[in-house]
């Protein structure tokens, strides 16, 4: 007789377990993120000495890494999908190998085209098969502390980003930047052992999806393809609505990160002035991707009424910068870039977490894929957008309310 | 010899040595004359040292004057003065040099002068250290100030005590000009090439020496730390496989069998069966 414990009471389906195996998850989506996005975005310093080496323009080098991105989003649904139709753990594993075989092989690179290739796809494919699974397992293991979680661990973006950026400098001192690509390689087959760390889960999808009699005919494998992709979530008014107010956000979401610094100078201050004032806006990030997954999971309010309040806070603040740097006052910049840190930080966390109320914990592997992928249209369009329409990305934030 | 002819000789000799008396005069009289002032030694005195130039005497009126630096034109010199001067604004180091004043005529060739402007060697331009990976190309350099052009010497610290390049081994290549040289090393050698080397500038007035520490990395050291790395995750992985493997029996179950309603720990079942109650399980 095994000495089963009771298990918690009117549990249902989509109901997990808050804690035990959950925290060792979160803390392998917090190695996991920081691996993937802490690490693409401490890469300047590499690009540094690629323009050296290679002797291209800054705007080509800068390339590698928005490949990278793009792959990593780009693949999001594949991942998701192989993780419907196979196991995460396997999914995730062969993600972090991929990962780490792009800088390895980026190590060996002879020209700019190879760097595009092992370092903007190789990893970026790697990348996309480890983070939305990742970030799927662990949703799929909290109900009430949903939210919390993924702050945590999307807070260790910016966490890893400070600590990454003096170590890979070190690391390009004292290896060259060759041997630094080749330890960053083996850093990120980290990724393979947090992998290693789901649980395989039985789920009802997969084998209700096998039907022997037809399973080898064209219009069975294209319909079990779509049902792996949620190709139907694309016809679903809710979640099509949602992920178009989270595109329309993206548009503007950057823009602040890239034009922050250039809108001090212009405002008279000082480059050093300039640059802490992103800095800061960096901390109170992480503070507000902790604080608002904290706070979500107080149930309060509803999450999706809590997006939209940082959202339009953030479009708010936004539009309020030009306002102060035009008064001239540091304080009044720095605070509005503060609070604007904060917010933005805010809405990361509960973008992905309201996810799984929309579309249930079922689908919801599938759903954040697509999500990635249609979002990082707008990521793509955004940058070169803000060039010359800078305020205007503020209505955006006010659409999502639909 | 006829009387009559040794007059004529000397008649003749007198009369080309006279010649060549006069236009001796004749021309010294017709090349111009400038007077310079003094050679001098930096540093000087002052903000500022005056060079000057003043034409005492030419055989025809000179069209324009212009000064030139170690032999290349300063620009906005040109003046029809015949009086030029030079100002050296807060002269360091790289002012020093020889400074010549030109001046041009219309039917004749143009006539300068030299003034020297010394001072002892400064250098002004070098790496402190430099980093390269084996049997790659070293280029260690020096620039310096200063005139006259100093003499290089490349020296490597042994064991604290400066020491000539050893350069058996033909990979050393020193190539100097003037202001500025270059210790070029092919072909890095990891056991012998790494350490300080100084670049010595000495001419008449003084003596420089500066260090440059070169570095060589080794293509084998990133894998050390690449190796540690790979072990670690190995043994995370066996590690959390092992653990898996060792707790399966026991508790893995709890996500798999949802096969009926939940069983509660309600014993209405049991006790009384007489007694009808519904049973909401």
């Amino acid at each position: 007789m095994t000495n089963a414990k009771p298990k918690a009471e009117g549990r249902r389906d989509d109901e997990a377990p808050d804690g035990g195996w959950g925290w060792v998850l979160v803390g392998a989506l917090f190695v996991s993120t920081s691996l993937v996005f802490g690490l693409m975005r401490s890469l300047g310093v590499f690009f540094v000495e690629f323009v050296q080496y290679f002797e291209e323009s800054a705007q080509a080098i800068s390339w590698i890494s928005s490949t990278g991105l793009a792959a990593q989003q780009f693949f999001s649904p594949l991942g998701t999908a192989l993780c419907n139709a196979y196991d995460t753990r396997v999914v995730v594993m062969t993600g972090g190998c991929l990962a780490g075989l792009g800088f390895i092989l980026a190590s060996q690179a002879t020209s700019l085209v190879h760097l595009y290739l092992t370092m903007g796809v190789i990893s970026g494919l790697g990348w996309g098969l480890v983070f939305t699974p990742m970030v799927a397992t662990v949703m799929a293991n909290f109900t009430r502390r949903r939210s919390l979680v993924l702050g945590v661990g999307f807070s260790s973006i910016g966490l890893s980003s400070f600590a990454f950026n003096p170590l890979f400098q070190l690391l390009v001192e004292t290896y060259a930047w060759r041997g630094a690509l080749l330890i960053l390689g083996g850093l990120s087959l980290n990724i393979v052992a947090c992998g290693a760390l789901i649980r395989p889960r039985r789920r009802s999808k997969a084998p209700a999806k096998v039907d022997p009699e037809s399973s080898l005919s064209c219009a069975a494998v294209l319909r079990r393809v779509s049902s792996y992709l949620e190709l139907s979530l694309l016809v679903d008014r809710p979640y099509v609505t949602y992920t178009l107010g989270i595109t329309l956000l993206n548009v503007g979401y950057f823009v602040p990160y890239f034009h922050l610094v250039a809108h001090s100078r212009q405002a008279g201050f000082s480059e050093y002035q300039a640059a802490f004032v992103m800095s800061a806006a960096g901390a109170t990030d992480i503070l507000g991707r902790v604080v608002s997954g904290w706070f979500a999971d107080l149930g309060h309010f509803r999450l999706i009424h809590l997006l939209t309040v940082s959202t339009t806070l953030a479009g708010l603040f936004i539009m309020l910068l030009p306002v102060s740097s035009l008064c001239g006052s540091y304080a009044a910049l720095m605070a509005i870039s503060l609070l604007y840190g904060f917010c933005s930080g805010a809405l990361t966390s509960l973008v992905f977490a309201v996810v799984p109320l929309i579309v249930g914990v079922e689908r919801m592997m599938g759903a954040l894929g697509l999500l990635q992928l249609i979002e990082s249209s707008a990521g793509l369009l955004g940058t070169p957008l803000s060039g010359w329409w800078r305020g205007e990305a503020v209505l955006s934030h006010c659409c999502l309310s639909g | 010899m006829i009387p009559g002819k040794r007059r004529a000789a000397v008649m003749s000799f007198s009369v080309a040595i006279l010649g060549a008396l006069m236009l001796q005069s004749v021309s010294s009289q017709n090349e111009p004359s400038i007077s310079t002032s003094e050679h001098t030694t930096l540093p000087v005195e002052g903000d500022a040292y005056l060079l000057q130039c003043n034409l005492t005497s030419a055989h025809s009126e000179h069209q324009e004057s212009y000064w030139m630096k170690n032999g290349e034109e300063i620009p906005e010199t040109r003046s029809p003065n015949r009086n030029t001067e030079y100002s050296l604004n807060k002269p360091r180091g790289d002012a020093a040099g020889w400074y010549t004043c030109v001046y041009t005529f219309e039917m004749a060739p143009p006539a300068n002068a030299t003034i020297e402007v010394k001072s002892a060697p400064d250098i002004t331009g070098h790496k402190r250290s430099e980093n390269k990976n084996e049997g790659q190309l070293a280029v260690l350099y020096c620039k310096s100030v200063g005139y006259p052009h100093p003499v290089w010497t490349w020296r490597k610290l042994d064991n604290g005590i400066p020491r000539e390049i050893d350069n058996s081994s033909g990979r050393f290549f020193i190539s100097s000009r003037d202001n500025y040289t270059e210790l070029n090393i092919v072909n890095l050698d990891i056991n012998v090439d790494p350490g300080e080397y100084h670049c010595n500038a000495t001419n008449m007035l003084g003596t420089r020496d500066e260090k440059i520490v070169l570095r060589v990395r080794s293509y084998l050291a990133p894998l050390w730390p690449l190796l540690g790395v790979l072990a670690e995750i190995i043994i995370l992985i066996v590690i959390i496989v092992v653990y898996e493997k060792r707790k399966k029996p026991d508790d893995l179950q709890d996500d798999d069998d949802h096969t009926g309603p939940v069983k509660t720990n309600s014993t209405n079942n049991h006790k009384d069966k007489n007694l009808r109650q519904r049973n909401t399980n």
